[in-house]
C-alpha cells in the first residue's frame, strides 16, 4: 500500500505540474461558458443600449398614448427606458413619404426600426414594423402587447367601460415558474436553470471521467512502449501500481474539480449568474466516485492490452461514446424525468451515474431507486475492478499484437 | 546468493522455461546467457517476481521473495526507456522511493552517481533532453541507486559508445569487488566472455552449459582452430577432420576431430584462401554452443525469429 501511494504522488505531482493539464484546466471552463453563459451574457449586453425606434402615425391614432406606454413599460437595468420613441412626423406629407423618410433613418442607422400604424388600424389590427432585422421576437412580442393593449383600451372605453377599470383588466400578465419537491418545499426555478444545473453535473463527469481515463491509458501505454513498466513492475506489485495510478489520477480530477468550483462560486457572486439549484446535489458525490471508478476499471481493461498510442487513441474515443450517450437523453429527461425508459437506463450500470445526475436536480427520485441503483454500481465496480487487475497484471507484460477478447478473458480466468 | 530450483513456465504454446536451475554467488559475475527467445528473459521476471513460475523455487540467501527481498533487487532491463517529459533528479527520486530509499537520501545518492556517470550538470534537465546513451546511463544508475544487493543487468552494454561501455565495466568490477550478487544476462558471448566468473547457457528453456567459465573451457579441450582469411570461407567446413565450422565474412572457428591434424587443416585451407591468422586454442563460449547445440547463436535466432513470425501470422 505505502508503495500504491509512491505511484500515486508521482502520477499526481508530475501531471499536475505538466502543461496537458494545465491547458485541460482551461478548456472545460471555456466549453462551459461557451455553451451556458456566452448566449445570455450576449443577449443581456444588447438589453443593455437604448434602442431608438421610429413612429410612423400620421393620423395620429394611437399617439402619444403609444409613446409613452412603450417608453414606460420597458426599462434597462438602470431604470432608463430601454426604447426611445422618435415620431417622425412632416406637415403635409402622406404615409408613403413619411415611410420614405423612416427607411432612410434605418439605412443611416439613427433609428433601429419603425412601427407604422394605418390609420385604418381598428378595422385591421394590423400595424407594421420595419427594420434591417426583423429577427429580434422579444422586440416584436413588446411591440405587439403594447398596441394590442391599446386597442383593447379604446375599444373598452368606446362601450362605456370606466377608463380606472380598463387598466386593471388589460393589466399584463407574467407566468412564474415554481418548483416543488416532495419535502414540500416551493423554489423559484425556470427550465434553463434546471437544465443547465443537470446539463452541467453530466458535463463535468463525464469530461473528468474521459479525460482522466484517457490520461490513465495513455500513462500505462507509455510506460509499456518504453519499457518502463519492467523497472516499476520490478519495484511494485501491479495491485500497487494499478491503485497507485487510480488513487493518483483520481485525486487530479478532483483538484480539477475543486478549482472549477471556485472559479464557478467567483463566477456567481462576480457577474450574479444563477442558474444552479443547488438542493440534492450532495447526492450525486457518491454516484461521481463510484461512477469514476467503475470507468476507471474500464479504461484498465481496455486500455492496458494495448501498446501504442493510436490505438489507445481510437479505444478510448469508443469508451467517450458510450460516455456520450447519456447527452441524447439530456432534454427528455429533463422534460419528463419520470419517463420509465430514463428510469431503466439509470439501473444499467454504465449510465447510473450520468443519468443520475439527470434525474437527482429534477426530481429527486425515490428513495428504492436510489439504493439499488448505488448497490449494482458499487457491486459492478467491484467485479470490474478485480477483472481490471487480474488483466493489468498480465497486460502490462504484454506487447505487440493487441490481444484477442479470448485473449483476455484466459487472463482473468488464469490469472 | 540466490538459488535457482527447477523452474519451469509453460506459455500457451511454448515451454519457455524448462527445468532450470543454477547458483548465483557474491562477489562473481554470473553470465545467464544465451540466444535471444532462449528464456533467459522470463526466468529474470520469474527472479523478479513480475510473473509466477509454474514449478520451482527461487531462495534469496536462504529465503523466498517478499517485500523486503524486492527492495534490495537493482534490475536493468533489456529494452529500456525512461519518462521523457520529467525532470532526472525527480525521476530518479521516484524510483529510489519504490525500492524505500527516502526522497532526501535519493538526491544524495543520485547525485553521487551522476558524478560518477559524468552527469551532474542534466540533474534539472528534462530527460528527454539528454542524448539515447546519456539516457541510457541513467537507467543504470537508477538500478543500482537504492545499493542493491542483488543485480541483474539485462544486455547492459547494447547501445552504449565505447568509453561508456569501459566505464560500466569498471563499475561492474567495483560491484563485483563489493561482493554483490551480480547476474549478467547477454546473447553476446564475447561480452560475456570477457567479464564473467560463471556461466549458465541456455537454448529452448533448458540449460545446456552450466559451470565456472575457466573449468568449461578446459573441459571442451584445444581442439579448436582460429582462422582469419580473405576468401570464401565457406570449404572450410567441407575440408577433412572439420567436425562444426562457425564461418563468417573474414573469420572462422573451426572444431576438429581429436585424431585430426591442425597441419593438414591450414595445407587444405591454403589452397582457396590468403590466410592471415592461423591459432590453435580453447574454445570460445560461441564455439561451446555451437558444439553443444548443433547451431550457431545467429542461426537459433535467425530461426526463432521465423517462427515468431509464423505465429503472429497465423
Amino acid at each position: 500500500m505505502k508503495k500504491a501511494l509512491i505511484v500515486a504522488k508521482w502520477e499526481y505531482i508530475e501531471r499536475v505540474k505538466s502543461k496537458m493539464f494545465i491547458i485541460s484546466l482551461f478548456i472545460f471552463p471555456v466549453i462551459i461558458v461557451a455553451f451556458a453563459v456566452l448566449p445570455s451574457l450576449l443577449m443581456g449586453q444588447m438589453e443593455d443600449r437604448q434602442k431608438v425606434i421610429g413612429l410612423v402615425d400620421p393620423e395620429n391614432v394611437l399617439s402619444p398614448n403609444i409613446i409613452q406606454k412603450i417608453e414606460d413599460r420597458f426599462t434597462l437595468k438602470d431604470d432608463q427606458p430601454m426604447y426611445v420613441i422618435r415620431k417622425i412626423d412632416e406637415p403635409n406629407t402622406d404615409a408613403e413619404t413619411l415611410r420614405m423618410i423612416g427607411n432612410s433613418l434605418v439605412f443611416s442607422d439613427d433609428i433601429a426600426g419603425y412601427i407604422y400604424i394605418p390609420p385604418d388600424i381598428f378595422e385591421t389590427n394590423q400595424p407594421e414594423y420595419y427594420s434591417t432585422n426583423v429577427g429580434n421576437i422579444q422586440d416584436h412580442n413588446r411591440f405587439t402587447a403594447v398596441i394590442r393593449d391599446i386597442l383593447t383600451e379604446y375599444r373598452l372605453e368606446e362601450r362605456g367601460v370606466d377608463p380606472g377599470i380598463v387598466g386593471e383588466i388589460i393589466k399584463p400578465v407574467n407566468l412564474r415558474t415554481v418548483r416543488i419537491s416532495p419535502g414540500g418545499e416551493e423554489q423559484d426555478a425556470g427550465f434553463l436553470e434546471i437544465f443547465w444545473s443537470s446539463y452541467i453535473f453530466l458535463m463535468a463527469m463525464m469530461m473528468l471521467i474521459a479525460t482522466s481515463g484517457q490520461i490513465l491509458i495513455r500513462s500505462v501505454v507509455e510506460e509499456k512502449t518504453n519499457r518502463i513498466i519492467e523497472v516499476l513492475a520490478s519495484s511494485c506489485s501491479s495491485t500497487d501500481l494499478m491503485a497507485g495510478k487510480i488513487i493518483g489520477l483520481s485525486a487530479l480530477g478532483l483538484t480539477q474539480i475543486g478549482l472549477y468550483a471556485m472559479m464557478g462560486i467567483a463566477a456567481v457572486t462576480q457577474f450574479g449568474i444563477d442558474g444552479l439549484s443547488l438542493s440534492n446535489v450532495w447526492l450525486l458525490l457518491p454516484y461521481f466516485i463510484i461512477g469514476y471508478l467503475f470507468y476507471a476499471a474500464i479504461f484498465v481493461v481496455v486500455g492496458s492490452p494495448l501498446s501504442s498510442e493510436q490505438e489507445a487513441q481510437q479505444v478510448t474515443s469508443w469508451v467517450v461514446l458510450v460516455l456520450m450517450i447519456p447527452f441524447i437523453f439530456a432534454f427528455i429527461a429533463i422534460e419528463n424525468p419520470g419517463m420509465p425508459i430514463i428510469r431503466a437506463l439509470s439501473f444499467i450500470p454504465f449510465f447510473t451515474p450520468s443519468f443520475m445526475a439527470l434525474r437527482i436536480p429534477i426530481i429527486m427520485p425515490s428513495t428504492f431507486d436510489i439504493v439499488v441503483t448505488l448497490g449494482i454500481l458499487t457491486l459492478s465496480t467491484i467485479i470490474l475492478m478485480w477483472i481490471a487487475g487480474k488483466v493489468f497484471r498480465v497486460a502490462i507484460l504484454s506487447y505487440g499484437k493487441r490481444p484477442s477478447l479470448a485473449e483476455i478473458l484466459r487472463w482473468v480466468k488464469t490469472g | 546468493m540466490i538459488e535457482v530450483k527447477n523452474l519451469y513456465k509453460t506459455f500457451t504454446t511454448v515451454i519457455a522455461v524448462n527445468d532450470v536451475s543454477f547458483k548465483v554467488e557474491p562477489g562473481r559475475v554470473f553470465g545467464l546467457l544465451g540466444p535471444n527467445g532462449a528464456g533467459k528473459t522470463t526466468t529474470i521476471r520469474m527472479m523478479l517476481n513480475i510473473i509466477q513460475p509454474d514449478a520451482g523455487d527461487i531462495i534469496f540467501d536462504g529465503r523466498p521473495f517478499s517485500i523486503d527481498i524486492q527492495n534490495t533487487i537493482g534490475y536493468l532491463p533489456e529494452e529500456r526507456g525512461l519518462y521523457r517529459k520529467n525532470k532526472l533528479m525527480h525521476t530518479i527520486q521516484y524510483f529510489a522511493g519504490l525500492k524505500g530509499v527516502s526522497s532526501k537520501e535519493a538526491k544524495k545518492l543520485g547525485m553521487y552517481w551522476l558524478e560518477r556517470f559524468d552527469l551532474t550538470d542534466y540533474a534539472n534537465n528534462k530527460v528527454e533532453e539528454l542524448s539515447k546513451g546519456n539516457q541510457q546511463k541513467v537507467q543504470f544508475i537508477i538500478s543500482v541507486l537504492h545499493s542493491p544487493k542483488y543485480i541483474i543487468l539485462d544486455e547492459p552494454f547494447s547501445g552504449l559508445d565505447p568509453v561508456n561501455q569501459i566505464l560500466l565495466k569498471d563499475i561492474i568490477g567495483d560491484l563485483r569487488k563489493e561482493g554483490k550478487v551480480l547476474i549478467f544476462s547477454t546473447h553476446q558471448m564475447e561480452q560475456a566472455e570477457k567479464m564473467c566468473d560463471d556461466v549458465c547457457i541456455i537454448n529452448r528453456g533448458r540449460v545446456v552449459m552450466y559451470g565456472k567459465l575457466a573449468e568449461e573451457k578446459k573441459k571442451y579441450g584445444v581442439n579448436n582452430i582460429m582462422i582469419e582469411f580473405e576468401g570464401d570461407g565457406s570449404m572450410l567446413e567441407k575440408i577433412g577432420g572439420v567436425k562444426r565450422a562457425a564461418i563468417y565474412s573474414n573469420f572462422a572457428e573451426l572444431e576438429i576431430d581429436s585424431n585430426a591434424k591442425p597441419r593438414n587443416i591450414i595445407h587444405e585451407a591454403s589452397k582457396d584462401l590468403d590466410i592471415r591468422k592461423f591459432e590453435v586454442k580453447e574454445p570460445t563460449l560461441n564455439a561451446i554452443f555451437l558444439n553443444l547445440v548443433g547451431s550457431t547463436v545467429e542461426e537459433v535466432e535467425r530461426k526463432h525469429e521465423e517462427e515468431q513470425l509464423k505465429e503472429e501470422a497465423v
